[in-house]
């Protein structure tokens, strides 16, 4: 309250002795006032003091605390809005009628925007922002015309949208409606006739309606602002409502008329997005339809068939008012089928069961696998058919292969089995390894230096259409022993798909990000290590993901040729030995194991990569 | 918050300390496999220290080629260029060096996506050996709360909005005070609400920090809005055609647009653009 | 027209090419000496001084021009390629696009397709030998198998980037499924039909190579045609003639260049509105 501008003989501040008419009808030729009611004026002029001052006064500063609201009577004053604030304008002269100072009405702002400075001596108005808001508040038919009137005059001045996320809110009694059976049956008719609604069964659309609440709102009525809680989604029984988007929002066009049938406050939908973007005002006495958008949000992921047809309607219908993709990202609380969002915690991962056995994935999927057994026992076991009779059948191999004392020598329970694992395992591991040690570096100077390149690749671009496997022999001659050979043809395999992946990633990197390390005063290695390595990676582990394949695809195709250990060993020996059950044996531990390794290096990838990760979560919404 | 600018109506840019470029006869000619593209043409500009300079021109014209003679990406062909009195290119000394003096803010951003963002603007002081890691995070961390990034440190950029991005990515590069701001059309890919956000919050980095901008531009509203002169640039090979001052008192702010003044700046920029753009198009230039 | 010449001279010339040169003739002439070593130093490289010399493999390769046994190993090895990979082709393309078609299909088999890909078609060998009546279509059966999963997987990846604005887009001016189907998935999903292809076309030379070696050529005669380049290889080694092994390496890989080559020119053809403009 206190102004230290402000020394106390330049102020002649009396109580107001003029009567309360004069008052009330200064108040009436302001903009803000100009519909109140007589009743009301009378009770705001009561609140009024009157001032006056001389040239060259302060009324206030930037920054001082905004508690009082002005009304001009007479003479001068110059407001001068700080650069900051997002005004239109920064500097206005105010004249009788004038209203000005309503920071005093703002939510969350207690410091002046603006400098106002006496020109000409001046009569004015005094009023306490407080006392104000308290009337307001008692009366919300007065309270909502008059504040709105204010937000039209604030957003005429200013072109922040942050400024009118803090307007005022007055507290305002809604009326309900009653909901009888008959007026079920009208909203179920009614949202059949809304755009996200309209694909949805009756009887969904029955729970939805139980969810609803239905509301009179009279004109003038606020029934949300920008940055107010965002719970409630409504839809437009009758009446005119309009609906004015924060400049922030990103939206096409910023004011719209809602009228029967249209949605709006579909932010209570959006994930992340606690605030609402926009303000409605009731425009025409009007009824809607409400309810919450949690409650919604629930009752579609029981059933998130019709829930994801609803939500992408929704989607689509945000999409064609807004701009920004970003909004889009946000949009839909479901999560999509357990594919998005980092796993957090066991509950979420519970929940996404639970939701993938309401959907009929699972049993398609096993019905797919039945399929598949059963034609494999069928024709083999029970039809007999021509060829399939030579196979071994699923149950002789699932019998040989959980036998304490297998027939042909291989289960689960024998040591040897483990073994063939292991050599297998080893091989692959060392040659993936030796393929990332130098494949990795190799692809990164290939990719980086443009000299290197042109005296290398070409070399690695003839000897690569050779197929790996038509090295086995040459490999055998150049290597000793029966373990080189078989190492090396893995390596090679794996060798080329890194080191071409690693090149390919350097080369994809966007020149701007190394060149921005330049401009930053990187040195070479710097870009090296900063750009270069991490911007390959993606690529890289695309690279390694193949090389893991690709290491079991000749490691097989090693050991079935020469070899002394190894599945590859394995399916190849029993083969030569008629053992035919460990032939499948063998292919399916193959795959078993050749699957884990290629999601052990995914899983590492991930943990390297949470950059994109997150990135990618956010793309696929 | 706006307590901070001191109010100064002025038309010619402050007299800075640093940041004044002069190229002279700068020619570029790119060679790929012996058909020689000419796409600097003997081209002299100065720019004050301190001035938005806003270069326009039709697409494929050259102006990123000047841009990155300027910032050293490549060489120029014969001609020089000078900062502050000091040659960064010129007879001798084809290629400038690139350095935290001359950052460039790239059309499509150029964060790096594998960093926070708190990493992202501490980047330039940690490479340089100028600070250790922490000072410069501490440092990143005020200057993102001056620029209103607070909550953003530890996101990575694909995490965040385009506009955010591109403020980050100006923290980034006014986190090494230099003495000039390259860009290059740097918000080209946002929309038009989220631009005049930009816009008005350059402007405001700008009145802060009085650096050098070097603004390549085909948005007419833009280059008047933001600019102290703005040089229309001919259609291949590039070469000044017509510099335009902007008597439009800074500090400027949206109500410049309706402006008798801006209109009539309008008319003069668009008859002298119109004209290249049709050469241009006539050409078949694609983006360069 | 001169401006074209003067490309081609750059692209024949240009500073690429001359170290293109420079580096194999490096290559070739390291290569030499270490084959070399032992006569010429009297010490034997590791590893390189077992391998045959570039000059005794072109002597042998020479020789082999004349051979009509050669000649016909190029013909097995080409004819069994085209069979597997068109044979993937021809089943591949349909199931993969009945699963980007059909949400419920792709429930059912996709799992079970998952659930096999990870084995190496290499293992199959032995149960394709078991299975199929001639020895001709095990081979075939193996590579068929090696360039299916890619194939397969390619389509679907491809009808999965479709972008949703054109299904929008077609629906909003009245097509029926089959329309939508016609013009928006088939030729969506072409470009990435055509790399898939590319990528098979590799595996399928790979497989078909070790198939050869590891069937023992496909034929009883056995003898130096009939079994294909894997089998040439693989009888070149068994035989001791160590510079026909590289004779067939190479062999190899300029059959699968020019298979890969040609696909491309194909893709070209079927997807024009990828062509550079
Ligand atoms: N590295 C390059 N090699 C050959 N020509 C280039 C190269 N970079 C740009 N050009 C050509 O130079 C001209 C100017 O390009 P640029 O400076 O990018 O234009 P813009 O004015 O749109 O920024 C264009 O015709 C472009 O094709
Ligand atoms: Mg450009």
């Amino acid at each position: 309250m206190r102004r230290a501008a402000l020394s106390a003989q330049n102020i002649s501040s009396v109580r107001s002795l003029t009567s309360t008419e004069d008052v009330v009808a200064l108040l009436k030729t302001t903009a803000p006032f100009q519909q109140a009611s007589e009743d009301a004026l009378r009770r705001i002029a009561a609140l009024a003091r009157r001032e006056s001052y001389a040239p060259g006064d302060v009324l206030y500063r930037l920054g001082d605390a905004a508690d009082d609201l002005y009304i001009m009577v007479s003479g001068r004053v110059d407001h001068a809005l700080g650069t900051g604030s997002g005004a239109r304008t920064l500097n206005q002269t105010m004249k009788p009628g004038d209203v000005f100072g309503w920071s005093a009405l703002m939510k969350d702002q207690y410091r002046r925007l603006a400098q106002a400075t006496c020109t000409e001596r001046a009569e004015l108005l005094r009023i306490d922002g407080h006392a104000l808001v308290g009337l307001l508040e008692a009366d919300p038919a007065t309270g909502g015309a008059v504040l709105s009137r204010f937000s039209t005059l604030i957003t005429q001045d200013f072109t922040l949208p942050e400024e009118l996320v803090h307007v005022l809110s007055v507290a305002k009694r809604v009326e309900q409606v009653p909901l009888t059976r008959a007026s079920m049956d009208d909203l179920v008719l009614l949202l059949k006739k809304t755009m996200p609604f309209q694909v949805v069964s009756d009887e969904m659309l029955r729970r939805v309606a139980k969810l609803s609440r239905r509301e009179r709102y009279h004109p003038g009525e606020i029934i949300y602002r920008v940055g107010d809680q965002s719970d409630d989604i409504f839809i437009m029984v009758s009446g005119k409502v309009e609906h004015a988007l924060g400049l922030g929002s990103g939206a096409r066009t910023l004011n719209q008329t809602m009228n029967e049938g249209d949605v709006f406050g579909w932010a209570a939908l959006l994930k992340d997005q606690p605030a609402r973007l926009a303000s409605t005002t009731c425009l025409e006495k009007a009824e809607v339809i409400r309810m919450a958008g949690n409650d919604l949000i629930r009752l579609f992921e029981s059933d998130p068939a019709t829930g994801d047809v609803v939500m992408s309607r929704f989607a689509t219908m945000i999409t064609r008012d807004f701009t920004l993709p970003e909004e889009l990202a946000q949009v839909l609380k479901i999560p999509k089928r357990g594919e998005e969002a980092p796993p957090t915690g066991l509950g979420l991962t519970m929940y996404r069961m639970a939701l993938w056995v309401k959907s009929p994935w699972p049993y398609l999927m096993v019905a797919g696998f039945g399929l598949f057994l059963a034609f494999w026992y069928l024709a083999v076991e029970v039809w007999q058919l021509p060829r399939f009779k030579e196979m071994p059948g699923i149950t002789t191999v699932v019998k040989e292969w959980l036998n304490p004392d297998p027939t042909y020598g291989l289960s689960v329970y024998t040591s040897e089995y483990y073994q063939h694992i292991w050599v297998s395992v080893r091989r692959v591991a060392i040659a993936f390894l030796l393929a990332t040690g130098l494949g990795v570096p190799l692809g990164l100077f290939l990719g980086w230096s443009r000299n290197f390149r042109e005296y290398v690749f070409p070399v690695f671009e003839t000897l690569r259409p050779i197929p790996i496997l038509a090295w086995v022999p040459l490999a055998i001659i150049m290597f000793t022993g029966s373990e080189t050979p078989v190492i090396y043809l893995t390596f090679l395999a794996s060798f080329f798909a890194t080191a071409l992946n690693t090149m390919l990633g350097v080369e994809s990197i966007d020149e701007s990000y190394t060149r921005a390390a330049y401009c930053l005063g990187a040195n070479k290695w710097q870009v090296f290590g900063h750009v270069i390595v991490p911007g390959a990676m993606p690529f890289i582990f695309t690279g390694l993901q193949i090389s893991v394949g690709v290491a079991w695809f000749s490691l097989v195709a090693a050991e079935m040729v020469s070899g002394q250990y190894g599945l590859g060993y394995v399916i190849n020996s029993s083969y030569m030995m008629v053992r035919y059950p460990t032939i499948v044996i063998g292919m399916v531990t193959l795959g078993a194991v050749g699957y884990t390794t290629s999601a052990l290096v995914r899983i590492v990838g991930d943990y390297m990569m949470q950059w994109r990760v997150r990135e990618l979560a956010l793309g696929a919404r | 918050m706006a307590s901070t600018f001191a109010v100064e109506t002025r038309t010619r840019p402050p007299a800075a300390a640093r940041g004044a470029i002069r190229i002279e006869d700068v020619v570029k000619i790119y060679d790929p496999d012996g058909a020689a593209v000419m796409a600097v043409d003997h081209c002299s500009l100065e720019i004050p220290a301190g001035e938005i300079c806003m270069i326009v021109g039709p697409s494929g014209c050259g102006k990123t080629t000047l841009l990155n003679a300027i910032a050293g990406f490549h060489t120029i062909t014969s001609g020089s260029i000078h900062l502050d009195g000091e040659m960064l290119c010129g007879p001798g000394k084809p290629k400038a060096d690139p350095g935290a003096d001359r950052i460039v803010v790239f059309q499509n951003g150029a964060l790096f996506p594998w960093k926070t963002n708190l990493e992202n603007v501490a980047f330039g002081p940690v490479v340089q050996g100028k600070m250790s890691k922490k000072e410069a995070h501490d440092k990143a961390r005020a200057m993102m709360a001056d620029a209103g990034l607070s909550g953003t440190e530890h996101n990575y950029p694909g995490e965040i909005s385009s506009g955010v991005r591109r403020r980050v990515e100006i923290v980034r590069a006014l986190m090494n005070d230099p003495s000039v701001l390259l860009f290059d059309e740097p918000y080209r890919a946002l929309d038009s609400l989220t631009k005049s956000v930009m816009h008005e919050a350059l402007l405001e980095i700008y009145y802060r920090n009085k650096v050098t901008i070097f603004f390549i531009t085909h948005d007419l509203d833009e280059a008047i809005f933001l600019g102290h002169r703005i040089a229309v640039m001919t259609t291949r090979p590039c070469r000044p055609k017509k510099i335009l001052e902007v008597d439009i008192p800074h500090p400027r702010d949206y109500s410049v647009l309706t402006s008798k003044r801006f209109r009539e700046l309008m008319d003069e920029t668009l008859g002298a653009v119109h004209e290249e753009a049709i050469k241009a198009f006539e050409l078949g230039e694609k983006e360069g | 027209m001169s401006k074209g010449l003067q490309k081609v001279k750059g692209a024949v010339f240009g500073r690429g090419m001359l170290r293109a040169i420079v580096s194999i003739v490096v290559f070739l002439v390291l290569w030499e000496l270490g084959s070399r070593s032992k006569q010429w130093v009297g010490f034997v490289m590791p590893w390189v001084g077992q391998v045959p010399a570039p000059t005794a493999v072109l002597a042998a390769w020479v020789e082999l021009v004349g051979d009509a046994g050669y000649w016909q190993s190029w013909y097995m090895s080409f004819f069994r390629v085209l069979g597997g990979f068109l044979s993937a082709m021809a089943i591949g393309i349909p199931f993969g696009l009945a699963m980007a078609v059909s949400r419920n299909f792709k429930g059912v088999a996709f799992p079970v397709f998952e659930v096999l890909r990870p084995i190496p078609p290499l293992a199959w060998v032995p149960a394709s030998i078991i299975f199929w009546p001639t020895q001709e279509l095990s081979i075939t059966f193996v590579t068929f198998l090696g360039a299916f999963y890619t194939v397969v997987i390619n389509v679907l990846g491809g009808a999965r980037s479709i972008d949703v604005r054109y299904y929008q887009a077609a629906q909003a001016m009245g097509a029926s499924d089959w329309d939508i189907f016609r013009r928006i998935i088939l030729p969506g999903t072409l470009p990435s039909i055509v790399v898939g292809a590319a990528v098979g076309m590799g595996i399928t030379w790979e497989v078909v190579v070790a198939a050869e070696m590891i069937s023992g050529g496909g034929s009883q005669s056995g003898g130096s045609g009939g079994g294909g380049l894997g089998f040439f290889i693989w009888n070149s080694y068994v035989g001791g003639s160590y510079e026909q092994i590289v004779v067939g390496m190479i062999s190899i890989g300029i059959a699968g260049y020019i298979c890969s080559e040609v696909l491309r020119k194909f893709g070209g053809i079927f997807t024009p509105w990828l062509r550079l403009r």
